[in-house]
């Protein structure tokens, strides 16, 4: 039984000659992955939506940008996808929004499986366990500078605290997270 | 900075290069340093790993069941197996011609009438006709399309766009355009990098369906979306009336401008 990664490539060279139905398969393979990642960095239902179009349509005209030397095709794709959503926030100028509105995520039906890449998800959720484990501060930081695209000097306007402290505090944080995960996986 | 003082920087860097988190100064200098550090491109080796990991940490929630069916209708022709499969029942007004070769049929019909009737008023030799009508049918032929879909005030409304990225007319099929009142009209609207262009005028007298020419003062596969608002009667010269239509125009040139993906 071949695994996610070859069925991916296969139907990958499947989409190059214009193929629908590969196109397709990957899609009902990814759209849900895809769309939590656009909603996570958009924190807006309609605007998520946006994104995993254009993610798609990337996907459909630019399949050949995928380069599979350089790891799994679904961490590419949901990858582009948090790029293409932060672009978007970046364009609307809505960033500082969606980090305001942290708390206040559309309630959706939450899938408990993933189509593909299970044992990726299941070690995600471990790493979630593990964010959820650092001081709030720290936490906070991971998550705008992953999800909503901050660097030092924006996280560091935003939450109004000295530069120098935005980055020793986000330092720890992964340093932490990395050592706890390394550490998790050794087990 | 010497070398040693260097890499102490960029190792401390190094987490926060991995999520994307460096200002471009620290960009610069990170990129530049691992290109001789053999123990800093370690360390981001594993950083990266964590930094998608994160990817898979996020709550796995449904895509909405409806984008499936938008995002194959902005690809290739369906297929006849496709039309099969969708039902007729969700959305009759919008797909009143599901086959595309029909529709496209008879937007070249409509596209001919209206070029025709441009041309005939200015040259009156049959060549020059024919000529007009074979420029029309390739570009059907090669055309892209994407759907448009109606706003608040026009909730039934919705179409399809036909472009080809590197001209500038497109043929826009809208359905269910509510009637204006006298003095007002609508008005296509190119948008470009928050730019609006405005593509044609055009009024509703109570038709179903209705296709207007566009013509861009740019080639479509430089613009990002298409609206369409309410304007006074022959337009003008920015928006000022409410969205009715909204469209992204996607191009074959990609969507993100950060490559950074591994």
């Amino acid at each position: 039984m071949r695994d996610t990664q070859t069925n991916d490539i296969l139907l990958l060279q499947r989409v190059e000659k214009g193929d629908r139905d590969a196109f397709r398969a990957l899609y009902h393979r990814y759209a849900n992955a895809v769309y939590s990642v656009a909603l996570r960095v958009t924190r807006d239902p309609e605007l998520a939506e946006e994104v995993v179009q254009d993610v798609f349509m990337k996907l459909w005209h630019k399949h050949h940008l995928y380069d599979a030397t350089r790891g799994r095709f679904g961490t590419w794709l949901l990858s582009i996808t948090r790029f293409a959503a932060i672009d978007r926030l970046r364009y609307e100028n809505r960033r500082f929004r969606a980090a305001d509105e942290e708390k206040t995520v559309p309630s959706r039906v939450e899938v408990h499986t993933a189509q593909a890449d299970h044992d990726l998800w299941e070690m995600g959720q471990h790493l979630r366990m593990l964010v959820e484990r650092l001081p709030k501060e720290q936490r906070q930081v991971v998550e705008l500078a992953y999800f909503q695209g901050f660097t030092h000097r924006e996280l560091a306007e935003y939450l109004g605290i000295p530069l120098g402290t935005v980055k020793s505090r986000l330092r720890l944080a992964l340093t932490k997270l990395r050592d706890m995960w390394q550490e998790g996986m050794e087990r | 900075m010497s070398e040693r003082e260097e890499h102490q920087v960029v190792s401390q860097l190094i987490p926060a290069y991995a999520i994307g988190a460096t200002d471009a100064d620290e960009t610069a200098l990170v990129e530049q340093h691992i290109r001789h550090c053999e123990v800093c491109r370690a360390l981001l080796a594993d950083y990266t790993q964590l930094s998608d990991m994160f990817l898979y940490t996020v709550p796995l929630v449904a895509a909405p069941a409806t984008l499936e069916e938008r995002l194959l209708a902005q690809i290739a022709p369906p297929q006849p197996s496709d039309i099969k499969k969708r039902s007729r029942s969700t959305s009759p007004a919008r797909f009143l011609f599901p086959r595309w070769q029909t529709w496209a049929a008879i937007a070249a019909v409509v596209l001919l009438f209206f070029t025709n009737a441009y041309w005939m008023a200015r040259l009156t030799r049959v060549k020059q006709e024919a000529a007009l009508q074979a420029t029309a049918i390739a570009f059907l032929a090669d055309a892209q399309r994407v759907q448009v879909t109606g706003d608040a005030l026009a909730p039934e409304a919705g179409g399809i766009l036909i472009f080809q990225p590197d001209t500038s007319i497109a043929l826009l099929h809208l359905d269910h355009l509510p009637p204006l009142p006298e003095g007002k009209a609508y008005q296509v609207w190119l948008i470009r990098n928050g730019h609006r262009d405005s593509g044609a005028v055009f009024r509703v007298r109570g038709e179903k369906e209705i296709t207007v020419l566009i013509r861009a003062p740019r080639p479509l596969g430089e613009y990002e979306a298409i609206g369409i608002t309410v304007e006074p009667e022959g337009g003008s010269p920015r928006p000022t009336g409410p969205r009715v239509i909204k469209g992204r125009i996607i191009q074959q040139g990609g969507i993100s401008t950060q490559e950074k993906a591994s």
